[in-house]
């Protein structure tokens, strides 16, 4: 049954498929206490998708979805996410999965059952540092006297800013079980992914717009985006060829 | 006031540069995922650039906005296609020579 019937894999979660809300196609394959949620998939979809141009939509059609299912599951159960464009070769392989990586799924599991991710990220635009004084009516001194003062302010700033955003991802660590940091492309000084227990949630997010406020006035900007399953965090390699 | 958004850019981040990997015989992966990630990483490294200089460009790219209107590539690949096609055809009045 199972032979060239391949299967799209999103997520490992618990085996419980009644309390699944997760639409007609994708559906639960069990082992034990563990599950891995699976739907048929055309290997023609993913077709020369690593060669996609980025202005392509296919590719964002895809993460999306692969985005919703896990998101769907999450809903009512715990989480780890798989990485895109995993694909099993039918049931029973899925099912070998779970055998194989039974203990370190369920341990996974376990550690992230009952948190959710969120991302911070402090952007800062600096005002460009070849902006000129005015001139006008100026000496050569005093110009280059004001340009000098003009790049030490902005010098200035940037540390402040630094320094700041440096106190909040400590004082965010303090409120979540996890902390992982992210890609920071130019201009972002702050890019963390937090793993935090939803009791903890409010703290977290008061801490955050305490921060905020002090960031905005230096002239920061503090975004947040979540909640997120922990995507972030399920950092494994399961399977026949891992230890354990 | 923290902002929150959940763009595109950052779901892309997650799902294709984060997860459980499946090794072994019993996964296939169908995707290069490290050419894939290294390709969103240069291209929302691009999109923040650009969002931070003003220039919205992406908001009708059907990547970052996938129903955002395609009209205009779909304009120039059809052009391109329909100019294709009438080097095929025979020169109007004349007679193509068999070969």
């Amino acid at each position: 049954m199972s032979t060239g019937n391949w299967l799209c894999a999103y997520a490992i979660t618990r085996n419980h498929p009644s309390a699944l809300d997760i639409g007609p196609a994708p559906r639960l394959i069990g082992y034990r206490d563990l599950g891995v949620v699976v739907s048929e998939v055309a290997p023609a979809r993913f077709d020369r998708i690593d060669t996609l141009d980025p202005v392509d939509g296919t590719l964002a059609e895809l993460a999306r979805e692969h985005d919703a299912v896990v998101r769907a599951v999450f809903r009512s159960e715990p989480v780890l996410p798989l990485r895109f464009g995993t694909v099993l070769d039918g049931e029973d392989a899925a099912r070998r999965l779970l055998e194989a990586g039974y203990d370190q799924a369920r341990d996974c599991l376990d550690e992230v059952a009952g948190h959710r991710e969120w991302g911070v990220r402090v952007r800062h635009t600096e005002p460009a540092a070849t902006s000129r004084p005015d001139a006008a009516g100026l000496t050569g001194t005093q110009y280059l006297v004001r340009r000098r003062e003009r790049l030490k302010a902005i010098q200035r700033a940037r540390e402040d800013v630094a320094g700041t955003a440096g106190r909040l991802v400590e004082a965010l660590r303090r409120h979540a079980a996890d902390s992982v940091g992210r890609a920071r492309p130019h201009g972002v000084l702050m890019n963390t992914a937090y793993l935090v227990k939803t009791g903890q949630e409010a703290a977290f997010h008061a801490e955050v717009e305490w921060f905020a406020r002090e960031l905005h006035a230096a002239g920061a900007t503090v975004e947040t985006s979540g909640p997120w399953p922990p995507y972030s965090f399920t950092n494994v390699e399961l399977g026949a060829t891992a230890d354990g | 006031m923290a902002a929150s958004s959940d763009s595109l850019a950052d779901i892309l981040e997650r799902v294709l540069d984060k997860g459980v990997v499946i090794a072994g015989d019993i996964g296939v992966s169908v995707v290069d995922v490290e050419l894939l990630t290294l390709r969103i990483r240069l291209f929302i490294a691009s999109a923040q650039t650009a969002r931070e200089m003003g220039m919205d460009w992406w908001t009708n790219d059907p990547f970052f906005a996938p129903n955002a209107a395609r009209t205009e590539l779909e304009t120039t690949e059809l052009a391109a296609r329909v100019a294709e096609l009438e080097a095929r055809l025979p020169v109007p009045g004349g007679r193509e020579e068999p070969r």
